[in-house]
């Protein structure tokens, strides 16, 4: 079994009267891209909160980097890097001012700028007071910071925040690449399954507190089969003709026909088998459930 | 460079471009100017021929200094050093920095008083330059040869005394993020000072009315008052720290 950056083990955290994060038990492996996910308000970014030593847990047990958080906060943290929410920045120092305060508070080479600007493409707009920066150059700016020192632990909440596709794109290269670079554990949340997708290798779903799958890539997609989804004007007849078939399909709310198909190749023979029996097919998509429709209407699979 | 130090450069680091430098140097010097006007205009027989001219010239100073202008003015730097962090919801970032909470808050406090002390010292060489210019003016102001100990003096016991108001708004600004809270105490605090500094009862023990007590030259336990307001300042500075340590920044 890999090691583990993170482990958490009953981790609760009330906000009030209201239950923020529900006994999580969360393991990230060394090296992974790990995807956070959960609709708003899910408990994303109190957990992120209890990671950084922003906030102490009222139960459970939770490890960073082999150390007892909040106990071994200060060590912990000189070996993480983190963008919480929307990036904290001084507005009124330009981007370097604001990467030299960090550097220095994490003390980190003079060198560790520059590259830092370089990593988020914003060498050009170093010297340029943050007030005049775009939103998507401010998130680029606090991934700067994150990145200073090369920490062995990435905590990102919503890295692509206000980023533009162009910026996404780069974002997400950056991210893939770094565990394979400098074995650093990328930790990032996120309400997008499809953008966290692309570059995870593990993945956690969180809803309401409560944590409803976690896993390898691999696990959730075999988990997350794709459906053929079929419109026609004949749909009684269609789900006659598939029955007898030996599909199961399911008629949805507005008309659709909803069934198992694992590949184009039986999603075209269906098409076939239905045209053949003279039932015209209007419309036919192999359709991959939603993080909400999946995860989030009840079918658990942690 | 250790952590406490490094935490002061980066505080300091902070205020360029920000009002609070500029704050520093502007308030005594309106002080100062608005005494050197009164000089130029002053009739003859109202001004003081004893021989002590500098003390006279720089205890109007310091008392409009610490009696209005100084409290105003903590206020300001003090909501000024937090209120970068409140605004820009920095705090989260800062607290996932591997330094430890309580010396952010007193590298914070130690730049606050840095930069009071600083104005306090500016004092000095304004108040002699009023002086003298005015001297030149009018020679019968009487101003001879400059006391700088005993301007000094009076400077530095006036400073020592607003330690304890320095580090209540310190306090406030770190805890609170409202600008009108830390407005609002400053102002009652100096307004409340009107009523009490000159109460035998409790004229010492309010901590707004401390500079104004010592800085007077009238008080005469003020020895009391300069170990209160720094008592009292390591005690809110305790406190303070531990509450640092234990905060959970929302922000």
């Amino acid at each position: 079994m890999s090691r583990l950056a993170i482990r958490g083990e009953g981790i609760l955290r009330h906000h009030g009267t209201v239950l923020a994060v529900d006994r999580l038990d969360l393991r990230v492996p060394e090296g992974s891209v790990f995807g956070f996910l959960g609709p708003n308000g899910a408990g994303k970014t109190t957990t992120i909160r209890l990671l950084l030593g922003l906030l102490d847990p009222h139960g459970g047990d939770l490890e960073v980097l082999g150390r007892p958080m909040p106990a071994a906060r200060g060590q912990i943290l000189r070996e993480v890097g983190a963008l919480v929410e929307m990036p904290s920045l001084y507005p009124h120092l330009t981007g370097r001012e604001n990467l030299e305060i960090t550097r220095r508070l994490k003390r980190c080479p003079a060198s560790a700028v520059a590259r830092a600007l370089e990593a988020v493409r914003l060498e050009d707009a170093a010297d340029r007071p943050v007030r005049t920066y775009s939103l998507g150059m401010r998130q680029r700016l606090g991934l700067g910071l994150a990145l200073l020192g090369d920490p062995k632990l990435l905590i990102l909440d919503e890295p692509t925040n206000g980023l533009d596709p162009a910026g996404i794109r780069e974002v997400r290269e950056l991210l893939r690449e770094l565990p394979r670079r400098s074995g650093t554990t990328v930790f990032l949340s996120s309400h997008l399954l499809g953008e966290v997708e692309l570059i995870a290798t593990h993945l956690a779903v969180l809803d309401r507190g409560r944590l409803r799958f976690q896993g390898s890539l691999g696990d959730l997609q075999a988990l997350h089969r794709p459906q053929l989804r079929i419109e026609t004007p004949e749909r009684e007849r269609a789900r006659a003709a598939l029955t007898a078939e030996g599909i199961l399909a399911e008629p949805q709310a507005d008309g659709a026909l909803l069934l198992p198909a694992e590949s184009h190749a039986a999603a075209a023979a269906i098409n076939a088998r239905l045209v053949g029996l003279g039932i015209p097919v209007h419309h036919l998509a192999l359709v991959r459930p939603t993080l909400e429709g999946w995860f989030l209407d009840g079918k658990e699979a942690a | 460079m250790s952590e406490f130090l490094i935490l002061i450069a980066a505080e300091a680091r902070k205020l360029r471009r920000t009002l609070a430098l500029g704050l520093t140097l502007a308030a005594p010097a309106v002080v100062v100017a608005l005494y050197f006007v009164y000089l130029l205009n002053v009739a003859p027989g109202r001004w003081p021929r004893d021989g002590q001219a500098w003390l006279t010239f720089t205890r109007m100073c310091i008392g409009l200094w610490s009696f209005l202008m100084l409290p105003l003015c903590i206020c300001l730097v003090t909501a000024l050093l937090n209120g970068v962090e409140h605004a820009n919801h920095q705090w989260k970032h800062l607290f996932a920095l591997p330094v430890a909470r309580w010396r952010v808050y007193l590298a914070k406090l130690a730049v606050a008083s840095a930069l009071v002390a600083a104005s306090f010292f500016l004092l000095l060489p304004l108040v002699i330059a009023g002086g003298w210019t005015a001297q030149a003016v009018r020679p019968w102001l009487g101003f001879g040869l400059v006391p700088v100990a005993a301007i000094a003096a009076l400077l530095a016991k006036t400073l020592l005394a607003s330690t304890l108001l320095i580090a209540i708004h310190h306090q406030v600004s770190f805890r609170w993020p409202s600008m009108t809270l830390a407005l609002g105490l400053g102002i009652v605090g100096t307004v409340g000072s009107f009523v009490v500094v000159n109460s035998e009862r409790w004229g010492r023990y309010f901590p707004w009315s401390m500079p104004t007590r010592v800085s007077s030259g009238h008080d005469p336990r003020a020895g009391l008052v300069l170990l209160l307001s720094l008592a009292g300042a390591v005690l809110v500075a305790a406190w303070g720290s531990r509450g640092a340590e234990r905060r959970e920044p929302t922000a």
